[in-house]
């Protein structure tokens, strides 16, 4: 028993932290009907900048975090204004490509500046502590990655509920034109969108790298299919169906490992994937239909 | 719809041809060098210049440059057919890791006719992707890095290798853990690819032989950084040795995470590594955690031999650091290679029945001698531990 709950505080841990990669990439989907296959390596750059700040120019932690979570947002702005915005309108494989290519110059471009090799990321929660509780011993790390992430998604939803802007992109996500003409600023909203993709990615990069002790340049690439296979499972575009995308997939690559064998973590996860999309294709907590593809 | 399929029709047509076009070219391009006097022999490298590898590959390449180097400042080979003639490297081939690319690369270099000899790879998938294209072509493979047991057991007559295969370095750890340390319980971490898998199965063989348990049994796929479900499982069953059958980063991410779980490994729980955990690298990741682990190695460069100790001057001198073992089996490799050449290779064809030769030559990393497949025999792994953030020689 014991042994199931620490293998379960794993699997929500990565569960957590998976729900704010795909978060990010779900929201962009609501929005524009987009698959961001760049999301991941936009988020993996934010990373590296505040690895960069904390351990090379040694800046204050939060600081160095905030900088880096700004990169991200502002990269998958500028990244959506010069790639994506000529695009609207266009067929959506276009799109698609574009978004894979982009991906490929960052991830490059990275592999330029900072090298190739894995490099070290410091604990920044936890402080090395282990939390007990009876029989049970986990790391405060992970329990505190996980309250971050929890924290995070509750304010987006906060923000989307009750704030102006929040409130503008849930509109754009039901009717792009209908909000375009009730006078919504469409280009605007989208970029904030991208925005808060990018720096909630960098904020899930972030949690993983402080978790897990590392960061490496394909990184981000796993996150864009960790995103996207948790989006089909949950529902695209759909943000409790992130969070459950997200959270299912945590927990069956943890237990699967953890009960069957580590070897077939991937297996089971594309099982679960397609199993999900033979049986209820819209996912878990999709809307009734699959939405057609509109950019 | 009829429009569009001709049009990709003949839109795969013409990128055939293209491809066709392109191999043609450089075979013929290869015709025109082949003709070589003795001036100079060409030599490929391929291994992985970019990505997780990448610290092997260039390290390997530096030794290989380094023996070439001395072998073309003392005015070429020394005796043979060739003598008089210098060494040139082709490449480093970025095979990235990748055995699909190790292949495309093999293809390439082997339809260069000039070249003489292969050196590479470093990833035991890509060396046995590259190993069956060589062999048809007659072009030797001189190897020094990959270790599973497969690449000179399956019956190619052009491959070397000149460091131990993986079931001496699996029986090796095993032995290590349960005769040296009196470990019992034990776990196994390993990757899922051809080198973690040549390293499991040959400890799994090697445990119950010894009277020991092996617990948990852990494998994974290469690019996972969460090693947590291990952790848990290595804490539940209450291992007291591990056996880190991975390379540096992913050996390190799992003593880290140990540690961080509050496993006491380096104390407690022995930790024994292979030698691909032998980078610098390794404590850069793990950090402190590393503290104390020791690691099966094919050599280290503060062995007190004067040979080693010479080879360390020369190399520091031109890197300001010491090498590491990827270094000085590459370097024993191209010296192997030389001492063939000079016993009287003349060709890519008959430079294997020379290298099969090789018996009791004096290396940097100890003595090679090769089985009739190609395989260095009784050479000795060297027991290093983490001290202080530096491998030192266990004494």
């Amino acid at each position: 028993m014991n042994y199931f709950i620490q293998q379960l505080i794993n699997g929500i841990t990565l569960g957590g932290i998976y729900v704010l990669i795909t978060t990010g990439f779900s929201v962009v989907y609501s929005v524009l009907r987009m698959m961001n296959f760049a999301h991941g390596d936009v988020y993996m750059f934010g990373v590296y900048v505040a690895t960069t700040l904390l351990l090379t120019v040694n800046l204050n932690p939060l600081l160095a975090i905030m900088v880096g979570v700004l990169t991200g947002g502002i990269l998958a702005a500028l990244v959506q204004i010069i790639g994506y915005r000529p695009l609207r309108g266009a067929h959506p494989m276009m799109v698609i490509v574009t978004a894979v290519a982009i991906g490929w110059i960052i991830r490059n471009a990275v592999q330029l500046i900072w090298g190739v090799r894995n490099q070290p990321f410091p604990s920044l929660l936890g402080g090395g502590a282990v939390f007990h509780f009876g029989q049970i011993t986990v790391p405060l790390a992970q329990l505190e990655a996980l309250a971050f992430a929890v924290v995070i998604i509750i304010c987006f939803n906060i923000f989307l509920r009750r704030h102006k802007v929040g409130h503008a992109i849930t509109m754009v996500a039901q009717d792009i034109e209908v909000s375009s003409l009730m006078g919504i600023p469409i280009n605007r909203i989208v970029t904030v969108v991208y925005f808060i993709a990018g720096a909630m990615g960098v904020a899930g990069g972030l949690l993983f790298a402080s978790t897990y002790g590392v960061i490496y340049t394909t990184m981000g690439f796993n996150g864009t299919i960790v995103a996207f296979t948790a989006a089909i499972i949950g529902g695209m575009g759909s943000l409790s169906g992130a969070l459950v995308g997200g959270m299912v997939l945590g927990l069956a690559q943890s237990l699967s490992a953890a009960y069957l064998s580590p070897g077939y973590r991937d297996a089971i996860t594309f099982t679960l994937l397609i199993a999900i999309l033979l049986v209820r294709p819209q996912g878990i907590l999709g809307q009734g239909k699959v939405e057609e593809e509109k950019v | 719809m009829l429009n569009k399929r001709w049009f990709a029709a003949i839109a795969v047509f013409a990128m055939l041809v293209f491809i066709l076009a392109g191999c043609g070219g450089s075979s013929t391009d290869g015709d025109t060098d082949g003709s070589n006097g003795t001036e100079s022999i060409k030599v490929a490298y391929a291994g992985p210049m970019t990505g997780n590898n990448a610290s092997y590959g260039e390290d390997q390449m530096a030794g290989m440059k380094m023996a070439v180097e001395e072998i073309n400042e003392a005015g070429g080979f020394q005796a043979g057919p060739l003598k008089g003639a210098k060494i040139e490297i082709v490449g480093p081939y970025d095979d990235r890791s990748d055995p699909t690319e190790a292949a495309n690369i093999a293809q390439k270099i082997v339809d260069d006719e000039s070249v003489f000899a292969y050196f590479g790879n470093v990833n035991s998938s890509c060396s046995l992707a590259a190993a069956p294209i060589l062999s048809r072509a007659n072009l030797t493979m001189i190897n020094s890095y990959s270790s599973n047991p497969k690449l000179t057991e399956l019956g190619y007559m052009n491959v070397f290798r000149v460091i131990l295969d993986d079931n001496s370095q699996a029986a090796d750890i095993a032995r290590i853990l349960v005769e040296k340390f009196g470990k019992k319980n034990l776990a196994a971490v390993w990757a899922n690819d051809d080198y973690g898998r040549g390293l499991a199965d040959a400890f799994k063989v090697a445990v119950p032989e010894l009277g020991a348990n092996l617990l948990v049994d852990y494998s994974f796929t290469a690019g996972d950084a969460d090693f947590s479900v291990l952790v848990t499982q290595m804490k539940d069953k209450k291992v007291d040795g591990i056996a880190l059958l991975t390379t540096y980063s992913d050996g390190a991410l799992v003593l880290k995470q140990s540690k961080a779980a509050g496993l006491d490994v380096g104390k407690g729980i022995t930790v024994v590594g292979t030698t691909s955990n032998a980078s610098e690298d390794f404590m850069k990741i793990g950090g402190d955690a590393t503290e104390g682990t020791y690691l099966a190695a094919i050599w280290d460069p503060r062995l007190n031999n004067s040979i080693v100790q010479n080879f360390n001057k020369i190399y520091e001198e031109k890197y300001g650091r010491l090498p590491s073992e990827a270094v000085a089996v590459a370097y024993d490799a191209v010296k192997v290679f030389q001492k063939a050449v000079e016993s009287g290779a003349d060709s890519r064809e008959t430079l294997a029945e020379y290298m099969r030769k090789t018996k009791d030559f004096e290396g940097v990393t100890g003595k090679i001698t090769f089985n009739e497949n190609g395989q260095a025999v009784n050479k000795e792994s060297v027991l290093l531990v983490v001290k202080d953030g530096m491998f030192v020689p266990n004494e």
